[in-house]
């Protein structure tokens, strides 16, 4: 037993000491790669090896079963091992049951189908339905737009000329080559977290007066959350100039005021036969679990003029196990280390592990 | 992330730089006296931990966010863990500490951007503070004994003055204090992973360089101690391994086009 007991703690740290090395090659692949190297079937194998060898070692130490906290340590170990094992991508596929995929709807439609690796959409036992998203911005001090005046101009680099100017709030501006003149009404921009009339977080928005002689008009410029830059054709000011419009419209370009987004949320519900069965806010670290599943908010934006949103949909499966490995190994080694640091050991060594 | 090497005319820079002034100054003040070296630590540690609240007051925000943040909190902890050490302890070498909370507040000092950014949604997590808290305070401690396996690995063993221990079994001890917080971030690190991104583990470069460092600091534990004793410079030397690993993951893993992932943002 001594000799077998040696061999499973020189063994250990040649296991330790081989992980370490997986780890830093790993590390070197890049993510997906490391996935696919951890998850491939020598390594699958060499996880079931290791889980047999912390079994091995709580049968072969008496010292892990007198020990509390040597057990729950590699107990702990055990069970993440288990756990990953059991909710990984091959343990799904052997099970036949989708460990991870997607789900792309639009505001206010529903979907059961898991867009995953496989040819065919899955089809859930139950619907999601998106009621609606949107995103939440931090407050900013910043309030003013860049303008920019765009000519084109095939004499120069890139085709145009651009130049910025300043619209001070109110007052009246010409605009840089051209007769016309821009004011700027009102500058609105939401504290962050503010909802508009339908409930969404409203967007940083300007309200300009454009004219040019006795011609004039009102527009209101409303930022969007993919692009930074809203242009206005002055089509309004210009129609009637047939040639000025075949050389190509002078555009105003607005720069918004950058906003940091907060937070992305998004109103889930689960709809079963019909009826809703449950129903979340879900954002960032914050997702949705139904029947076994987690539901993340994976993109956010804007299809055809409505919000939509794409979610990531996890399997939990040995989720259970893995947290109780992670309380068992944490509570293991806190007992061991700080509660009671001293080897309970006789004076034999060669049972002395940590 | 990183600017040119130049100092902050802020008083958040003329803090840090008073800081990283009195950490250096402390060593020579030991060389006099004792008594004059710690005092002059005290002092660099205040200095340190005003800039640390003034930090925090200006972003509203723990300051855990990003390499400036970070290395200032860990230039701040080094006093603490000097004074709590002798006392709890037995760990002395007052002067190593002091070393490490100078090189660790280099960085912040003269090298790392100060441009304060809110926290992305990401972040917003019950999970962030305790997280990189247990990281800090395991890296601090960690510091502390890789610098003293390293005197272990080049000097050999020396018994300790006093009620102090000896290197190795400081080493040993500070290892030992350290791992709990190693594990309780790497595992909170996990939990929060898939309440985030929907996976506790994501084979993410930055996740392999931190397991790869837990694992060198559990190796260590794992050496028979007969082993140990006969062999402490090459059981030191796991230590050493151990910090590198961990300067890797803190530095290299967030500085390196090479090791682009989840935790780019950090």
């Amino acid at each position: 037993m001594n000799r077998l007991r040696r061999i499973l703690q020189w063994a250990s740290l040649g296991a330790i000491a081989a992980l370490l090395c997986l780890c830093a090659v790993g590390a070197f692949l890049g993510s997906a790669r490391a996935t696919a190297l951890f998850n491939s079937l020598p390594l699958a194998a060499g996880w079931v090896l290791l889980a047999a060898m912390f079994a091995a070692g709580v049968v072969a130490f008496r010292s892990f079963r007198r020990s509390p906290s040597m057990l729950a340590i590699h107990l702990g170990c055990l069970l993440v091992i288990c756990g990953g094992l059991w909710g990984s991508r091959d343990a799904h596929r052997l099970r036949q049951s989708p460990r991870r995929g997607q789900m792309a709807m639009l505001e206010g439609s529903s979907s059961a189908a898991l867009l995953t690796d496989a040819p065919e959409p899955v089809r859930l036992p139950f619907s999601v339905r998106l009621v609606r998203c949107w995103r939440e911005y931090y407050p900013s001090a910043e309030t003013r737009w860049t303008f920019f005046s765009v000519q084109a101009d095939p004499d120069a680099e890139e085709g145009y000329r651009a130049a910025e100017f300043d619209a001070p709030d109110g007052r009246e501006v010409p605009l840089p080559g051209t007769d016309a003149r821009v004011q700027v009404l009102q500058y609105v921009l939401p504290p962050g977290g503010a909802l508009d009339a339908h409930g969404r977080a409203a967007p940083p928005t300007v309200k300009l007066r454009l004219a040019r002689g006795e011609r004039w008009t009102v527009k209101l410029l409303v930022a969007h959350d993919e692009c930074p830059y809203e242009q206005l054709e002055l089509t309004d000011l210009y129609d009637d100039e047939v040639d000025w419009l075949r050389a190509g419209a002078p555009v105003l370009v607005f720069q918004r005021p950058e906003q940091q987004v907060r937070d992305y949320k998004s109103d889930l519900a689960v709809l079963r036969d019909g009826h809703e069965v449950a129903r979340k806010t879900i954002e960032v670290n914050d997702p949705l679990h139904y029947d076994g599943y987690h539901f993340y908010l994976a993109e956010l934006g804007q299809a055809h003029g409505r919000p939509y949103a794409v979610l990531n949909v996890v399997s939990d499966a040995g989720l259970p196990a893995v947290l109780a490995g992670f309380a068992l190994l944490l509570g293991g080694v806190v007992w061991r280390m700080w509660v009671r640091p001293g080897p309970r050991r006789r004076a034999n060594a060669t049972e002395g592990t940590p | 992330m990183i600017a040119a090497l130049a100092l902050k005319p802020t008083p958040l820079g003329a803090l840090m730089l008073t800081a990283l002034a009195l950490h250096v100054l402390a060593l020579p003040a030991w060389a006099v006296r004792r008594a004059m070296g710690q005092a002059v630590f005290a002092a660099g540690f205040v200095a340190a931990a005003a800039a640390v609240v003034l930090r925090a007051t200006q972003t509203g925000q723990p300051p855990m966010q990003n390499l400036f943040e970070v290395f200032l909190l860990l230039g701040a902890l080094m006093f603490p863990l000097s004074v709590l050490s002798r006392r709890a302890l037995g760990v002395g070498a007052e002067a190593i500490d002091a070393a490490l909370a100078a090189a660790m507040l280099f960085g912040p000092a003269m090298i790392f951007s100060d441009a304060a950014q809110p926290l992305p949604p990401a972040l917003q997590s019950p999970l962030f503070v305790p997280h990189v808290a247990a990281y800090l305070l395991a890296y601090v401690i960690l510091a502390k004994a890789a610098a003293l396996a390293a005197a272990l690995v080049v000097a050999g063993d020396r018994a300790g003055e006093g009620k102090l221990v000896s290197r190795a079994q400081a080493v040993r001890t500070l290892v030992r204090a350290a791992l709990p917080l190693l594990t309780a971030g790497l595992l909170l690190g996990a939990v929060w992973g898939k309440l985030a991104w929907g996976d506790w583990w994501n084979w993410d470069p930055k996740e392999l360089w931190s397991l790869a460092s837990w694992l060198a600091f559990v190796a260590y534990l794992h050496v028979p101690p007969g082993a140990a004793a006969r062999r402490p410079r090459l059981v030191g030397a796991i230590v050493v391994l151990g910090a590198a690993l961990i300067l890797i993951t803190l530095l290299w893993a967030n500085l390196a086009q090479r090791f682009a992932g989840l935790h780019s943002y950090a």
